[in-house]
């Protein structure tokens, strides 16, 4: 099963509950162009979201190509 | 003497055998970037008094009988965010501008140095590396040589722009998702991002751990070699650094093709460039027998593992700044830098693991192949302050479009020469990667050499800088 469905993915609503968690304090107006932004992520992050991974593959992120 | 279109070679060749001193090899340099980078826009600091310091010492050297190195006397500079002793570290931004000046030179600096190499400044790039244009509004817009109203590339613009402006004949630069193969391209030089973990990045500010990785930029292939053997070494403070001894590459540039096996990739890096892209990626590969195509699945899922990867590492890197002074970054950085600090710890899990996953994929074509060939840019360079690129039918963003096929590579860390096609759209160059299987830099050169022998990679200084 895919991670998510980025068609039903609300990005403000995302950015605006995320952002606290994190530290950070924006206006409305600001939380607006994060979660323009962060569309942009999920947009070009998509193929990989969706991408059906094995399970067993490691992730650690430092590796010998 | 008109030094700046010699190459590294061939000026330490002159300050060995006496024909100059270093003090004039530097400065004819300072003199050619004071005339020349108001123009470019490439430098962001010149080291002047270091310089021709560091200049006289190669000249005692020589003077009491010493080998200073094979690039004795060879003007060098480096992007930004290598540390540089006595110069702030920008990393193109405002922000680290009140940090002190570095108390050491960067390893691969110090690297160039150790070969008898003098750095002459530090270069202009895109804010923090992350992008592909070096649109920077803190240090203004790196231009392209080749066309002064279009993009020199990024993130390392100014490294390839004062390559092919012959403002010195190397630089250094650093590839997380293309900066060094994108500005290479886009201003017709050769530059190497080696295997992942090959050079040690210490000594500077750099951008995403999992993914960065530093190289050099020339215009011959035998300058780009010196360079990138002058950086190699053991460096334990660089714990992504995979030590393996030194891997020569120079003494193998006259090997040519034999037993090299190559192919042109298809698919994904057939999509989504201009025609010319694609003709340039068909002209090398034909001129190194690459008549089969190849696919390499999942290359658009393993390039959109590694914008996650970014930019979570990103995001966290400046996670403070952005927390306390958002509003000192670049414009075109800080919100995908806030972006990044939001993404969710399960999809940057899954994107290392669908990278793990992608790279046993790919490392499974190397069985049957030595080097694979792709364009390095969709496009030439493109007018500054653009947005959109048309290609392939499409309309999409440009700056985050200009990695769609250096991203999959260096996700998994493969070494790739980025190989210059000059007049390949227009008046304009386009780079061609030569992508390897993980340590086989080797290979890479002698195709290099062989494209550089029968004239179709060649890397001039750019006509109106001549």
């Amino acid at each position: 099963m895919a991670m998510l469905d980025p068609a039903r993915f609300d990005a403000l609503a995302y950015v605006t509950a995320a952002c606290p968690a994190v530290g950070l304090e924006l206006s409305p107006e600001r939380l607006q162009e994060l979660a323009a932004a962060f569309t942009l992520v999920l947009r070009v992050g998509t193929p990989a979201l969706t991408f059906d991974v094995d399970p067993l593959a490691e992730p650690a992120p430092v590796f010998t190509p | 003497m008109n030094l700046h279109t010699l190459t590294a070679a061939a000026l330490a060749g002159k300050v060995r055998d006496r024909s100059i001193t270093a003090r004039m090899a530097v400065e004819a340099a300072l003199a050619r970037i004071a005339a020349h980078n108001p123009s470019v826009n490439a430098f962001t600091d010149v080291v002047t008094v270091r310089a021709l310091a560091r200049a006289d010492a190669i000249d005692a050297a020589f003077a009491r009988g010493e080998d200073p190195g094979p690039l004795a006397g060879v003007p060098f500079a480096a992007k930004n965010l290598f540390d540089v002793e006595g110069v702030v570290t920008l990393a193109g931004s405002i922000i680290e501008r009140r940090r002190p000046p570095a108390t050491s030179d960067a390893f691969g600096v110090a690297g160039l140095e150790a070969a008898g190499a003098i750095c002459v400044g530090c270069l202009n790039m895109d804010e923090y590396a992350y992008g592909f244009t070096t649109e920077n509004s803190h240090y203004g817009p790196c231009r392209n040589p080749h066309d002064l109203t279009r993009i020199a590339g990024g993130s390392s613009g100014g490294s390839g722009s004062a390559v092919a402006a012959g403002l010195v004949p190397i630089t250094l630069g650093t590839d997380t998702n293309g900066s060094i193969r994108v500005p290479a391209s886009l201003n017709g030089i050769w530059g190497i991002k080696p295997t992942y973990g090959r050079l040690s990045r210490s000594g500077g500010v750099m951008f995403v751990p999992s993914l960065d990785h530093v190289g050099p930029f020339a215009r011959s292939v035998a300058d780009l070699a010196l360079a990138y053997e002058a950086m190699q070494g053991e460096d334990r403070s660089d714990p992504a650094q995979h030590w393996r001894g030194l891997a020569p590459v120079s003494l193998h540039l006259e090997a040519g093709l034999v037993g090299l096996r190559v192919a042109r990739l298809g698919g994904h890096f057939a999509r989504h460039g201009v025609a010319a892209a694609q003709r340039a990626a068909d002209t090398v590969a034909d001129a190194l027998g690459g008549r089969e195509h190849v696919e390499i699945r999942n290359a658009a899922a393993g390039r959109a593992a590694a914008f996650l990867i970014t930019a979570a590492e990103g995001g966290n890197q400046h996670a403070e700044d952005l927390r306390t002074r958002a509003q000192d970054f670049e414009p075109l950085t800080r919100d995908r830098l806030l972006a990044g600090m939001l993404i969710p710890a399960q999809w940057v899990v899954h994107a290392q693991r669908l990278r793990s996953q992608y790279r046993a994929e790919v490392a499974a074509l190397f069985q049957d192949w030595d080097i694979l060939v792709a364009p390095a840019t969709p496009s030439a360079a493109t007018p500054i302050g653009q947005d959109i690129l048309e290609a392939d039918g499409q309309s999409v963003p440009l700056r985050a479009s200009f990695g769609v096929y250096t991203q999959p590579i260096s996700c998994i860390g493969l070494p790739v020469i980025a190989a210059p096609v000059q007049n390949a759209d227009g008046s304009l160059p386009i780079g061609v990667q030569l992508i390897g299987a993980p340590w086989a830099e080797e290979k890479l050169f002698r195709a290099a050499a062989h494209l550089e022998r029968m004239g179709i990679c060649t890397a001039p200084v750019a006509p109106d800088f001549r």
